[in-house]
């Protein structure tokens, strides 16, 4: 680790970094292994969140935490807890690509549904960051992620998946008409047509609508916090919805 | 005025053109009416040191450059609690509970809902007390304010339905500068005065 830490290869933030902790103790920086363990820690967590919540955990990523890292090299020496922002967004991008989550679950002939989706991949899978920030090879991230779907598989729908085309282009229609994201018709004689849908599916629909919205037409603008609330509501709902589909009462 | 029938709700729930969702049994949507379920929210109305309801309060606080101390003014009488699917929560007598429905309204600018309890709860003593009226174009949940006029508590769970909501046709123009509520996700207390109101009202 230190070898890497300190390799020409490194952005010339650590560089600096490096240099002006040598200047000001006298000594190089040394990382620890309890160092390497918190940041593992840290990349395993990321792991575990886009395992679980899907694209739409690393949309969440990217929009929240980026702009706390203006620096996203920084390794901050005085208390190195967290791998910098570079490494994690490496990372989640890779997962992304070998999990195929990378691909548009809609296709051209879904419209503007599409490009709204691939815009927000688009987003998530930009990665302008240096190589040297690539913390992990492909291989070891799916030996990775084949050991977290391991431990998710006695648990049913734990795990992400992606929804089917027409459930996602119908999620994200009802927000364009200002409704909470669920699947919940009725047939000719009343009778309800409801569907699980997964809060990860709920999320991706929120994501893909947010970060496409230009793209879509609708009868309403929705802000950023509205579009949030109506994600909220449906994942409330779905929960009605649940309980419904297992009882079998419709 | 026309209600809209069984049929007629069925057609333009499926249309879009009118939205109550999610239904979750045949039986909710009723001969010219759609049952409504209780919300996740409960907001308890406590008097916590307040002798009355005062709109010059509402004056007062209108014209305040403290706009979070005015809204915290208007909320001090809520106690807000979220109650999971399964619990429950008591409406005791005499007192006032608001929920929101489970459901998400939207409707169309030629339709005007009416919300009522559901009879079986009305034999029980739990009164939907107001705002029964849902106006054209209104998008949300619908707050239902329960009172409980009989004399033990009752309990209630989110998801029952405990009141329903019929349409009818209206005519002409119903364009009007904004509701109070629109967009509601959940209940939340209303202005007991406006501009227009001011005049009548003394200034402390």
């Amino acid at each position: 680790m230190n070898a890497w830490l300190n390799s020409t290869a490194a952005h010339q933030d650590v560089k600096n970094e490096l240099a002006a902790y040598a200047a000001q103790n006298g000594r190089p920086f040394v990382f620890t292994k309890e160092n390497r363990e918190l940041w593992l820690i840290e990349l395993i967590c990321d792991l575990f969140g886009v395992l679980l919540f899907g694209p739409a955990f690393f949309a969440a990523h990217r929009a929240y935490l980026q702009p706390l890292h203006p620096s996203p090299y920084t390794i901050k020496t005085a208390q190195p807890t967290h791998p910098p922002f570079a490494i994690r967004h490496k990372m989640l991008v890779q997962i992304m690509r070998v999990t195929g989550w990378d691909v548009p679950i809609t296709s051209a002939a879904d419209g503007a549904f599409h490009i709204a989706e691939t815009e927000m991949l688009r987003f998530l899978l930009d990665d302008t960051y240096d190589q040297w920030s690539r913390f992990f090879d492909d291989a070891d991230l799916r030996r990775a992620v084949a050991g977290v779907q391991k431990i998710f598989a006695p648990h049913g729908s734990l795990g992400y998946a992606p929804i089917n085309p027409a459930g996602l282009v119908k999620l994200i229609e009802r927000l364009t008409r200002g409704l909470p994201p669920i699947l919940a018709d009725i047939d000719q004689d009343g009778t309800p047509q409801l569907t699980d849908v997964r809060i990860s599916q709920t999320l991706y629909a929120g994501w893909v609508y947010w970060i496409g919205r230009q793209h879509l037409a609708g009868a309403v603008t929705l802000d950023f916090l509205t579009t949030n609330r109506l994600c909220d509501h449906a994942l409330l709902q779905q929960r009605a919805i649940n309980y419904t589909l297992i009882a079998g009462v419709t | 005025m026309t209600m809209l029938g069984r049929g007629e709700l069925i057609r333009r729930l499926r249309e879009g053109n009118l939205v109550v969702s999610p239904l979750l049994s045949k039986a909710q949507i009723g001969s010219a009416s759609i049952d409504l379920r209780i919300g996740n929210v409960v907001l308890m109305v406590r008097a916590r040191g307040s002798s009355h309801v005062d709109p010059v309060a509402a004056k007062r606080s209108a014209s305040s450059r403290k706009s979070h101390e005015a809204e915290l003014g208007r909320q001090q009488k809520h106690e807000r609690y979220e109650i999971p699917f399964h619990s429950k929560f008591l409406v005791h007598p005499g007192s006032l509970a608001l929920v929101p429905t489970l459901e998400w309204l939207q409707l169309p600018d030629d339709l005007h809902g009416s919300v009522t309890a559901r009879s079986t709860w009305a034999r029980e003593g739990l009164s939907i007390a107001t705002a029964t009226f849902i106006e054209p174009r209104y998008q949300g949940i619908a707050t239902l304010e329960l009172a409980n006029m009989g004399q033990i508590p009752i309990a209630l769970y989110p998801g029952m339905r405990v009141a329903q909501i019929a349409f009818v046709r209206v005519e002409g123009q119903t364009a009007r500068i904004g509701g109070q509520f629109r967009m509601s996700f959940e209940p939340r207390q209303g202005r007991v005065a406006d501009k227009d109101d001011f005049p009548f009202i003394p200034s402390s």
